[in-house]
This record gives C-alpha cells, structure tokens and sequence, in this order.
C-alpha cells in the first residue's frame, strides 16, 4: 500500500528539477534566443527550440505522465505551436511563462483526448504506456494526483499544476494564467485541500492528529 | 479540527521549496516537521510536490529525446510552410495518382478501394511527383512559419495570414483581402470575427469551449468540424461543411440550424430578418465546396513528396503527418516500412510500438497490431517499450478474440517480467486458459 511519507522533510534529491524553469540566467537566455528566432532565421529558431523542449517536455510529462503513448506528439506540437506563436509574444513577461502556457494548454487537451479514447476502446485497463523506464510505484502516486487534477475545475487544476508539480511560484502562476495572486492563492488553498482530501480517500493521506 | 486553525503559520513557498531540495537548516526542519505533523494539508502538498520532483527529474535519453523533437518539428513547420505555399495550386487528380503511386511504393496493402483509384495517367503522374517533390524541398528550405502562418493566442488580432490559434485551431483566410479577428479567446469561448470575405476553419473541438464565428447576421458554432464560411452579395452568407457539424445560429432571433458534412448552404437575413433563411446556391466554380474541403491529404503528399519517403526520418515524418491529420491508415505503410527495411535504425521499435498502437485503437486490427507490437518486442528485447510491447501482445490478441494466444503471450510477459507492472492483468488472462 501506498504511503504518505512520514511527518519528515524530504532530503536532497538530485537533479533539482524544479529550480530549472527559475533560472534566471536560462530564463534571460531564452528570452535572448526567442528575440532571435523573430528574426525568421531558421537556425536561431532552432536554437530557440532546442532551449524551449526541456520546458515542454517537463509541463507535457507532468500532466500527461512519463508513460502517455502521446506523449512525444505532444512534445512536437507543442513546439510546433510554439513556433507559430511566437510573432505574437511581446515580452511583457518570460517567454518560459509563453512556452508553459501554451505546452500545458495543449498537454491537458492530449491528456483528456486520451483518456477519452481509452475508455472507449480499451479492453483492459492498462495503465499508460512508459516512454521510458521508471519507478512505478512512484508513478502510481503521480498517477493519483494527476487524476485529481481531473476532478478539479480547469482554473483551480491549472493553478494546482502550476504549483505542486512544475515548482511554479504564486507570482509565476499569476503571470502565466493572467490573473491576480491572490486569486492564484485563493485557488491553491481550494485545490491543496482538494488534494489533502483526495490522498485521505486514496489511503495515501492521514488526518491531522493522527 | 482544521489544519489552518491549529497551526495558522503554513510555511511559505520558499521554505517549502529549500526543504524539497534538503537545503534547511536545523531550526528550520524542526519547525517544518512540527507543523507537517499536525498539517495534513501542508503535508500533501510536500508529498505531492515531493513525488513530481522525482518523477519529471530527466533521464539519461531526454537529451537525445529533445534533440530529435526539435528536428522533428523544424521539419514540420517547414513542410507547412510549404504545403500552405503550394496547396492551393494542386491539381487534385494528379495529386491522387502521386499519392497512389507512392503508397504503393511504400507497400500499403491496397484492397479497399484499389478499383476506385487507378492509375489514370501513371507517366504524368511519375512526373508530378518529381516535380512536386523540387518544388515542396524548394519551399520547404525558402520559407520560414513566419512568412506564411501567423498565430494568435491571447487578446485580439486581426490578420489575413492563415492563423493558428493556441488549441491548434486553424483558420485559413481565402484571400489577402478576408480580415479575421480572433475578438476572444478564453478557456471557455473563442470567438472569431469574419466581417467580409471567406475563410476556412479546422477547429479543435472542446465540449468545454464554445467555438464561434461571428458572419455578421449569423453566427457558425462549431460542434468538432472543419467548415467554410464566405460572405457573398447582398448580405448572404455561405456555409460548408466538410467535417463534423455546425450550428448555424441567427444573431437576431437566435434560432439555429445544424449542418453536417458535406452540407453547403447559403443564408440571408436580408429578405426574412431572424428568419435563417436559405437562399439558392448560385456558386461560381470558385466557390464551389470542392475547394472549400481543407485537403487533408495533402500534408500527406507534401510529406511523399519531400522526402522521397524511404528513409527512417522521412518515414516518421510521413506516419507523424498522417495520424495528425487524423489519417491513421497512411501512417501504417510508413511505418511497416521502416520497421521492416530498417530494422536497426534506433527509431525501429519505437516505430514498431506505434504501429502496432494505430493498428490496435485507431484501425481496430488488432491480428496485425500483435504482430507489431510482437516485433516492437523483438527488436529491442531489452528496450524501454519491451515489457509495454509484451503485454500489448496480449491484449491485441485478446481483443482479436484469440484468447489462447493472448494466454501465451500473457505467460511469456509473465516469463520475462515476472513482478512487472502488467502482471495481475496477465495473470487474469492465464487464468482464464
């Protein structure tokens, strides 16, 4: 069975990935490179991309998982998308936001169509097909949260995604879903007891006192 | 009692964000422990934030998995951009022949409908493919997305390039003269204003989101289609529908009239105002919705055309363009194609894999889709879709009604991955043989 850790702070874990979409440097840089792709020069907007895929990649998988069969599409049309739109960024903010924004915009629609589709056809209930190997215990317990992000409303799961799993900030998310902190922060309040409340019903989460 | 109540101070993102990356000091993880303690919402949210941090950590091939998306994607904005270049000037028989031709060169079992494509004129045909294959390398190296797609995702923009909206929408004016204004585009409405001229819309349907044009006198809503709309003389407007259906809704009184493919009607509220009324089609050859259906194919052609189509990455681009254009049967002989010529490319299983996933839920062949899968597994025994393969032998041969067969490769699955994650499933499907 499954288990929330115990009341412990989690140690060092390699790779820090959630500091990735903050650097400040990698941010200003693909600013620099999404400036250079407008010029039309398809080297620099492959340059741009070559910058833009780890944020796509990171925004597809989280909310698609590691194991959608969709995934790699996803990944591609979202840098498709990318590309199309970026005449019309105007720096007023990242363009890591731009990128997060569109990639996690078309992920939510790749992941609804594809649990639509499964449960159309699919005979068995099989999981999602791995793209690569991974921990599917630890899979399991993302799979569970992801799955709450599909009883949510789309405002509340967007700033819950944002948020728990990208390491977004309540600034960032502001920025990136257009609307003020304070509704970003009223609407992780809803979306993090909606998540205590979906572990404790998951036996995954405990009760305070417990 | 609430969480909130009981320890009102929740830690705020920095600290929660030094204590996932281990980084607090003494004090710091004694609190934050004190608190996760009798916090089970704050707790989640570690847990939960905890959990992602590992699970979206990249791997060892995401670096070699980026790479080929982006080169994958450049070669894909570029076709495009040929394709919207040079689409208009197809000449649709010669394309078809083009087509057939290299289909057949590809190995697509042709059993269907071969008596409705013959070759007309197979010397003109040999010779269009080649010239359309220069010409689409030509615009495929000459333009860039910027020249030939414009893009709207937020606020209003008025453009008579062909838009592409964020949802991957696509909207295609006719001519240089056809404005088109995207006036909104949330989550729940997108609604865009054609006020003259015509325009194509291939539009991604979200029951969530309420798609809509604004003709003026009538408004279209979209319900999963691609259609035309084009305003004519004396205020009418004409719809067609290629795909799917649309609602075509009166802005004064609101009723409303669904039209479905192939449907092609002209409506004035000029003569009835209100009253949705359907004029005659008086339809130049122009206008005729022959050259209103966006053709489909002709991504695929483009993609024949450019590549010469037999080599490992032309044939991905080939298989990638037919199933987006939601044409999952000219992706199969691409696909088998590169399995079976070039069974050592690295791209070979993964090609393999998707194969056998379009023959299994797109195609619904599931005899061939275990062959695929079957041939995904053993091409790369030891490969990240080896264990997926073996159990989407099972099920595809499961679903072809072949339950001793799928008991077999059940126990093989088992054999190979005897605490894998599919084994309960495939311990069912022994179980029942």
């Amino acid at each position: 069975m499954l288990r929330l850790i115990k009341a412990t702070v989690p140690r060092d874990v390699d790779g820090a990935p959630e500091t990735e979409a903050r650097d400040l440097a990698k941010e200003t840089e693909l600013d620099d490179r999404a400036r250079a792709a407008l010029g039309g020069d398809s080297t620099a907007l492959r340059i741009f991309l070559g910058g833009v895929v780890p944020i796509v990649r990171r925004v597809c998988r989280g909310v698609m998982g590691p194991g959608n069969p969709e995934l790699e599409d996803a990944i591609q049309d979202c840098l498709i998308e990318v590309a199309r739109a970026l005449p019309q960024f105007r720096f007023e903010g990242r363009a890591s936001h731009y990128v997060t924004k569109i990639a996690m915009r078309r992920a939510i629609a790749c992941r609804q169509r594809a649990r639509a589709l499964s449960q159309q056809r699919s005979t068995l209930e099989f999981s999602a097909l791995p793209a690569t190997t991974f921990d599917p215990a630890l899979e399991a317990r993302a799979d569970l949260v992801r799955n709450l992000l599909d009883a949510l409303n789309e405002e509340q799961a967007k700033a819950l995604l944002l948020y728990v799993m990208l390491g977004y900030s309540t600034e960032e998310i502001g920025v990136i879903t257009g609307v003020s902190v304070g509704t970003v922060k009223t609407r992780l309040r809803l979306g993090k007891e909606q998540l205590r409340r979906w572990l404790e019903r998951s036996g995954e989460g405990r009760r305070a006192g417990r | 009692m609430q969480a909130g109540e009981q320890f009102p101070n929740h830690p705020n993102e920095e600290l929660i964000r030094r204590a996932i990356r281990g980084a607090l000091d003494a004090n710091d993880r004694t609190a934050l422990e004190r608190h996760l303690a009798g916090c089970p919402t704050c707790a989640a949210e570690l847990e939960a934030r905890r959990i992602f941090q590992v699970s979206l950590a990249r791997d060892g091939e995401d670096d070699a998995r980026d790479r080929d998306a982006v080169e994958r994607a450049m070669a894909n904005i570029a076709r495009k951009a040929a394709l919207d270049t040079h689409a208009s000037g197809t000449d649709e028989e010669l394309d078809r022949v083009a087509l057939d031709r290299a289909m057949a060169g590809l190995g697509e079992r042709k059993t269907s409908h071969a008596g409705a494509r013959r070759f007309v004129r197979p010397a003109i045909g040999f010779a269009a493919v080649g010239a359309a294959a220069a010409a689409a390398i030509a615009l495929a190296v000459s333009h860039t997305p910027r020249t030939t797609t414009a893009t709207a995702t937020a606020g209003s923009v008025t453009s008579t390039r062909p838009l592409i909206l964020a949802d991957g929408s696509e909207i295609a004016p006719e001519d240089a003269a056809t404005p088109i204004q995207i006036s909104e585009e949330t989550p729940v409405r997108t609604t865009v204003r054609l006020s003259a001229g015509a325009a194509r819309f291939r539009v991604r349907h979200d029951d969530r989101r309420l798609f809509r044009v604004d003709a003026g006198s009538i408004e279209i809503e979209d319900l999963g289609t691609a259609f035309r709309v084009a305003h004519e003389a004396e205020g009418r407007v004409r719809v067609t529908v290629s795909e799917g259906r649309v609602a075509v809704v009166s802005t004064l009184s609101r009723l409303r009239v669904e039209l479905g493919p192939g449907d092609d009607r002209v409506f004035s509220d000029t003569a009835a105002p209100g009253k949705l009324v359907e004029q005659p089609s008086d339809a130049t050859p122009s206008e005729a919705p022959k050259t209103a259906v966006v053709p489909v194919r002709d991504s695929i052609h483009a993609q024949l055309r450019a590549h010469g189509a037999d080599d490992p990455a032309g044939l991905l681009a080939a298989a990638d363009v037919a199933r987006r254009s939601r044409l999952p049967r000219a992706a199969v002989a691409p696909l088998r194609r590169l399995v079976e010529r070039y069974p050592k490319d690295p791209r070979a299983p993964s090609a393999a894999f998707t194969l056998g996933w379009v023959l299994l839920t797109d195609l619904n062949r599931p005899r061939e889709a275990a062959i695929a899968f079957a041939d995904a597994e053993r091409i790369a025994p030891r490969g990240a879709l080896a264990e997926d393969a073996a159990a989407r032998v099972a099920e595809a041969w499961q679903n072809a009604g072949e339950p001793r067969r799928a008991a077999a490769a059940a126990r093989h699955y088992a054999q190979m991955y005897p605490t894998g994650r599919y084994i309960v499933l495939m311990r069912g499907l022994i179980g029942e043989h």
